[in-house]
């Protein structure tokens, strides 16, 4: 893979544009022991690092106990980052995994008959849901889903459709080929449509449309 | 390409994830297959919900204090030296003292001391005031219920399973945290521990629950009060043996 085509993270906070940069050098402080630069480095992070770890789990409370894991595990991790390597790819990599490892310790998902689900069907899948109620639906029916995926199929899911990393970036994140995360992100999309068509048969009536 | 493997490039090519050098034969394909055009309409309508709900708000925002959180967890966890850093951190001499006193504790442990040393203190009782046991969960306690009577609220909390041993006095028989006390796994009670706590206390009269209700907590929060109580009082059923 060719690193010249990863791309530099942009994080906003407060308003200001963050690259990789500043928090590499707020990485390396806390590195060096400076409690204070670790904080910053953790309000910076903590919504993306919390968003991956809601839609990896699926609800909130679950949520905020893998991201405060992300970063205890980060911490005490810290000495052996390598600064040659982008801290980001590390850091998302560790949210995915340890999002898988808190669920499979958890045991807490389990496969959802959408047959028999209604309570996702007013959302307009026609035209995509636009009301809060219908995105609210929406997303319950996808997280629902994405939650039976098989783990690989979840992480790339999440990471290229919900946070919106590209796949080569991905291929970083996890450690593998583009290629492998193509073939991940297909089969986990042609998944999530027959679900989808399950709850909403107006996804294939196209009379509808 | 036939239809099947035309489908999955499709599943790509909706969001332009396909390399330039198969676009071309996928958008020929379609040309040509009509099921596969439709189902080419079905994937952009599937992928345009996908969409709008990476575009939507998360419902429940992080909670404000979540980094602060972070530092104070990792600060009570380093006062706790690790075994390496205990062992060879400070000098070798130190080092090898700590082998040896491990070495010890083996033996020791292997004999049965230290069974006979916990069941000696469970036998000479260590009931405690209800009064201390609610300071310890830093004033955050309710109860004590009776179990059976207690039915758990839906909410994340940390709870000890009591036995009464006299008046206001109550020995500490197992402590947990929950992100749901309501829900099956939470209750000990309900399930795996419920013969064991019975026999040892003899009656369902005298066993009680205590709870600290922590809605907003997360796990790690929870954990610290937890660890607290079981270091406090080392509760029956905390041991990895049960009763």
């Amino acid at each position: 893979m060719d690193d010249a085509l990863f791309k530099v993270s942009t994080i906003y906070y407060r308003g200001i544009i963050l690259k990789d940069e500043h928090l590499h050098a707020l990485l390396m402080k806390a590195r060096s022991g400076d409690i204070d630069a670790f904080e910053e480095f953790v309000r910076i992070n903590a919504n993306r690092i919390y968003g991956i770890a809601y839609q990896m789990s699926g609800n909130s409370d679950d949520a905020h106990d893998i991201a405060q894991e992300v970063f205890l595990r980060l911490h005490s991790g810290i000495k052996k980052y390598d600064p040659q390597f982008l801290f980001s790819t590390w850091l998302y990599r560790l949210a995915v995994n340890v999002s898988i490892d808190y669920m499979r310790r958890n045991a807490r998902h389990t496969n959802v008959s959408l047959n028999d689900d209604r309570a996702f069907q007013n959302a307009d899948i026609t035209s995509g849901p636009d009301t809060d109620y219908e995105l609210s639906e929406m997303r319950g029916a996808i997280g629902k889903i994405s939650a039976d995926l098989p783990d690989m199929q979840r992480k790339v899911f999440v990471l290229r459709d919900l946070q919106g990393f590209d796949c080569r970036e991905i291929a970083r994140i996890l450690g593998c080929r583009a290629s492998t995360v193509r073939v991940h992100l297909a089969r986990a999309r042609l998944k999530i449509r027959g679900k989808l068509e399950e709850i909403y048969p107006e996804l294939v009536n196209t009379k509808k449309l | 390409m036939n239809c099947s493997k035309a489908r999955e490039k499709m599943a790509l090519h909706v969001s332009g994830d396909l390399p330039d050098k198969e676009r071309a034969t996928i958008e020929l394909h379609l040309i040509n297959c009509r099921a596969c055009r439709e189902e080419f309409e079905v994937l952009k309508r599937s992928q345009l919900a996908i969409v709008k709900v990476s575009e939507s708000d998360i419902p429940v925002p992080l909670r404000g204090d979540f980094s602060r959180n972070v530092i104070q967890n990792i600060s009570d966890s380093s006062r706790t030296p690790s075994i390496r850093s205990a062992l060879f951190g400070w000098k070798p001499a130190l080092g090898i003292l700590g082998v040896l006193c491990i070495i010890a504790l083996g033996v020791l442990s292997f004999s049965g001391f230290f069974e006979n040393l916990i069941e000696n203190r469970m036998a000479t009782g260590s009931a405690v005031s209800w009064e201390k046991i609610s300071k310890d969960f830093a004033g955050c306690i309710e109860g004590p219920y009776r179990i059976e009577n207690y039915n758990p609220p839906p909410a994340a909390g940390v709870f000890a399973v009591l036995q009464k041993v006299n008046g206001d006095s109550y020995k500490v028989l197992y402590c947990d945290e929950s992100y749901d006390l309501a829900s099956y796994r939470a209750y000990p009670w309900i399930y795996q521990r419920k013969r064991q706590i019975l026999s040892y206390a003899g009656s369902d009269e005298n066993v009680y629950v205590a709870v600290c209700l922590k809605p907003q907590s997360s796990r790690s929060e929870r954990e610290i009060l937890e660890k607290n109580i079981i270091e406090e009082y080392k509760p029956q059923f905390n041991k990895k043996s049960g009763a």
